[in-house]
């Protein structure tokens, strides 16, 4: 009879203590992945079309469109973001004395995606095509800032660039930014914004089917110049919904999402079985741009007051829970090698006073300042489509409110947006400040002049001496100073730096390399050889467990040894107690 | 459940909405506007349904958006039931060619795909309320009409029509002093009808972003909940929840009320005779005397 309880109550304990015991033991030795994964497929979640990935097809909203290119094309250098320039089709770069020519040779083991050989007729012709031909999102590179004269192939490997004017950031920014076309497929291309072909590149995957606003896939093109990549097959969904997104994620439907997590949803997701976290210091921002035409905001002084009056820290905190750094009068992102960094000074008492002194004072008592008889009540165009945006927009309304500035926010459709702001009738419009915008100084010549409408007789000055400028600490120097320019007269008010977290499946793939200014959805990070070109450690290397994983794993033996102990201890007891239950009842 | 006693349910329910929208300031525990906890808190006991993205009040925001959703839902009906009853009554009365007109205006309107019609409008005009009930109340007085006008082609044949025809009163004379009586219980029907699905439609544009973000409604509340990641969090449960449960009290009330007139008006819909029910004189349906006269 006791001997039956013994092993009844025991009998539980034992198979517990067992299991973890079993569970313990069995575990693999994690770690030391040092060779790259190899991957059969992967399923990227993206979160809007963006055309065919040619170099012509971006469209609204800014994504991933470079990076997908990127895919499938190559350029010269890597890439416009890095400090020193990394050859990639080329394989060195010189200038001569003054910046102004170029040579650069070329690797010879490329071949195009059809089997076509690449050459240095391939790199002049593209040059000579985005200078010439209609624009695009890279065009500027070559045909303004700065103006590359020709591209010259003078062998099958050398092409000799020259320049309008100096331009020692060629290799650096333009080469690394330009993907080259192939001659033999774009020469015939009368008007390539309709061009709908899938796109022939040079890159380490091939795009071989593409359903608009549905899904993209990707193959590995396996005769790369840099050997196979470690994916096999990327398939692409498109999934604008953000909540569709991240389930799809959590439930390990796809492998990762090209939107950064939200900073509420971040926590949960962490949880998820699998689901990792990554920063992916892509350079994001959210500014506000000025119609410097409509008074009051044609004073610099205004203008200036206004961005005084922003509590950009509140901003972080209430909108991005924390999750990012307050905008800069910079304009440029905190991590990009040409920032300038400065304090965006939150006065609001110092705005104040500017606005005395400008003439723009609460003359009727009403709590709303005048300006030439009329009460200052600035619209903000925001989109529809962005909810971060309009709270935004309503709380720097709110601090607004509190200088006597009366901020209207206005949410628009997407195509009403863009077509208000290209039209300049706004007086603020909200805007997402994408890497290309935020990092890159020849873009920033060029948005001064294109997008901010920016005019400043001193910077005119700076203008022009950058364009002089025949070396690169020359032209960051100039850069930093136009920067500086910006604290007193601001060409847009930037109101922070969201971070950019991404979440991947990390049982399915974890080659991930978070590139400044690109994310992790890129083509490096499906090339072996990146993490070690880039010099970036890739997400498994950098989680990879220390050393004293031995020392860690007696830990954990001594805790379950324990908890068996004290286990078996406490079945005793039970059974002791039970037992004696057992002969009281025997004795009645 | 009886006719009646579903009209009373449903008048209750609405007139609890009623006194929330009216009383909004005096029952609502905080500011809806101000933010006044963290973002995203919990529930708590100054915040029984937490707060919001930006840390406002949820409970108050939903008492504030019934303002919002039964002024929208009340200026449409209006705005429909007008127009509707006003083709209808023409349309029926004096057949012809104005009606041959006017019912195919009823036909195209009717045909219109409904929800994408919607979007589109409401995207071109503009984000605020008073292009949202100008849409929706445009787009939602053909079946009113249809309906109304079938009614008004049985009465314009009674007895006393035709008698006051005879005595030379005037078409309009008609239409107002004899026609519009005896179509009213099926107009506030209709009426119900109509605000029930405006204010369906009010939420679903809000919900989808295309109505002014900047207002306080149980869509818009939704829209936050929605893109801010509620449905994938705990969140849904205080964030999602209650404005849905609004929605669907104040549809279910309206529809409540609408059986109870429909019925009043269509006696094939009671169950029980008229007779069984002797004390509810007020509503003894005027058709069957009619007929019984004649």
């Amino acid at each position: 009879m006791v001997r039956g309880a013994l092993e009844q109550s025991l009998r539980p304990v034992l198979v517990c203590v067992l299991g973890l015991l079993m569970v313990v033991g069995s575990s693999p030795a994690t770690g030391g992945a040092q060779q790259p994964q190899q991957v059969e497929r992967l399923t990227i979640a993206t979160e809007a079309d963006k055309g065919n990935l040619t170099p012509y097809s971006f469209r609204p909203p800014p994504g991933i469109h470079s990076e997908l290119v990127g895919l499938v094309y190559d350029t010269l250098f890597l890439h416009p973001y890095t400090e020193e320039p990394i050859p990639w089709l080329a394989t060195e770069a010189s200038p001569n004395a003054d910046a102004t020519s170029w040579t650069v040779t070329l690797r010879d083991d490329v071949t195009w995606h059809d089997g076509e050989e690449f050459t240095a007729e391939d790199v002049a012709f593209t040059y000579d095509y985005y200078r010439d031909g209609p624009p695009n999102r890279y065009t500027h590179h070559a045909s303004d800032v700065p103006v590359v004269e020709s591209a010259e192939a003078l062998d099958a490997t050398t092409v000799e660039f020259t320049c309008e004017q100096p331009c020692p950031t060629l290799d650096l920014i333009t080469l690394a930014d330009l993907p080259i076309l192939p001659q033999h497929i774009w020469e015939d291309v009368e008007d390539p914004q309709t061009y709908t072909d899938l796109p022939v590149g040079t890159g380490p995957y091939r795009l071989t089917e593409y359903v608009e606003d549905q899904s993209y896939r990707f193959e590995a093109n396996e005769d790369y110049f840099l050997g196979p990549p470690t994916v096999g097959e990327i398939e692409m969904p498109i999934v604008p919904d953000p909540s569709s997104m991240f389930l799809a994620l959590q439930n390990g439907q796809v492998d990762t999402a090209t939107r950064p997590v939200p900073p509420e949803l971040q926590e949960s997701l962490g949880e998820a079985r699998d689901v990792e976290l990554v920063e992916g210091k892509r350079f994001a921002s959210i500014f506000y741009r000025f119609n410097a035409e409509s008074p009051p905001l044609d004073q610099q002084e205004f203008r200036r007051a206004l961005d005084m009056a922003v509590d950009r820290q509140e901003l972080v905190d209430t909108v991005l829970l924390g999750n990012g750094r307050t905008g800069s009068p910079s304009f440029m992102h905190p991590d990009s090698r040409w920032f300038e960094p400065q304090d965006a000074a939150f006065d609001p008492e110092q705005a104040g006073v500017i606005l005395d002194g400008a003439g723009i004072s609460d003359s009727d008592g009403d709590g709303i300042r005048e300006y030439e008889g009329e009460p200052v009540s600035l619209s903000i165009i925001v989109s529809a489509n962005d909810p971060l945006q309009i709270r935004t927009a309503e709380l720097v309304a709110q601090q607004l409110g509190e200088v006597g500035i009366e901020l209207l926010p206005e949410s628009l459709d997407p195509g009403t947006l863009s077509q208000r702001q290209n039209a300049l009738d706004f007086e603020l419009s909200s805007f997402q400040g994408v890497p290309h915008l935020i990092g890159d100084p020849t873009q920033m010549i060029e948005s001064l002049e294109s997008l901010l409408v920016y005019s400043n007789p001193e910077y005119e000055g700076l203008r022009e001496e950058w364009f002089q400028s025949t070396s690169v600490e020359q032209q960051d120097e100039t850069m930093r100073e136009i920067q500086r320019l910006f604290v007193e007269d601001p060409p847009a008010s930037t109101l922070y730096y969201p971070d950019t977290t991404y979440a991947y499946n990390s049982s399915t793939y974890d080659g991930w390399i978070p590139v400044e200014g690109h994310g992790i959805h890129h083509k490096w990070s499906f090339i072996p050889e990146a993490p070690e070109l880039l010099g970036i450690e890739t997400v498994a290397q950098r989680t990879a467990p220390p050393e004293e994983e031995t020392g860690g794993r007696t830990t954990l033996y001594a805790v379950v040894v324990a908890g068996a102990v004290v286990l078996l201890v406490l079945g005793y007891f039970l059974l002791r107690r039970r037992s004696a239950r057992g002969s009281d009842e025997d004795q009645i | 459940m009886s006719g009646t006693r579903m009209g009373r349910v449903g008048a209750t329910i609405l007139l609890l909405f009623v006194v929330a929208a009216v009383f909004a300031p005096i029952l609502a525990p905080h500011d809806p506007a101000l933010r006044t906890t963290q973002p995203f808190a919990a529930p708590s006991f100054a915040h029984p349904l937490g707060a919001n993205d930006v840390g406002q009040d949820i409970l108050s925001e939903l008492i504030f958006a019934s303002r919002l959703s039964l002024t929208v839902g009340f200026v449409t009906a209006c705005l429909a039931t007008i127009l509707g009853a006003a083709v209808g009554i023409v349309g029926g009365y004096l057949r012809g060619p104005v009606d041959t007109v006017l019912m195919r205006g009823v036909d195209v309107i009717l045909s219109l795909p409904f929800l994408p019609l919607m979007i589109v409008l409401a995207a071109f005009l503009g984000q605020n309320t008073t292009n949202l009930i100008l849409v929706i109340g445009l787009l939602i007085w053909a079946r009113p009409a249809r309906l109304i006008r079938s009614q008004v082609l049985s009465v314009r044949e009674s007895g006393h029509v035709q008698a006051a025809r005879a005595m030379g009163a005037t078409h309009g004379y008609v239409m107002v002093r004899h026609v519009l009586p005896r179509v009213t219980p099926l107009v506030a029907a209709q009426f119900v009808r109509t605000a029930n699905v405006s204010i369906m439609l009010e939420a679903s544009l809000a919900f989808l972003g295309l109505s002014d973000p900047f207002q306080k409604s149980w869509g818009a509340i939704l829209f936050y909940a929605n893109a801010r990641s509620a449905f994938l969090t705990d969140a849904w449960l205080w964030w999602v929840l209650p404005p849905g449960l609004c929605i669907a009290a104040v549809v279910v009330s309206f529809a409540f009320l609408g059986y109870a007139l429909e019925e009043r008006v269509d006696p094939r819909l009671r169950s029980t005779l008229p007779t069984s029910e002797p004390s509810s004189g007020s509503g003894t349906p005027m058709p069957v005397r009619e007929d019984a006269l004649r």
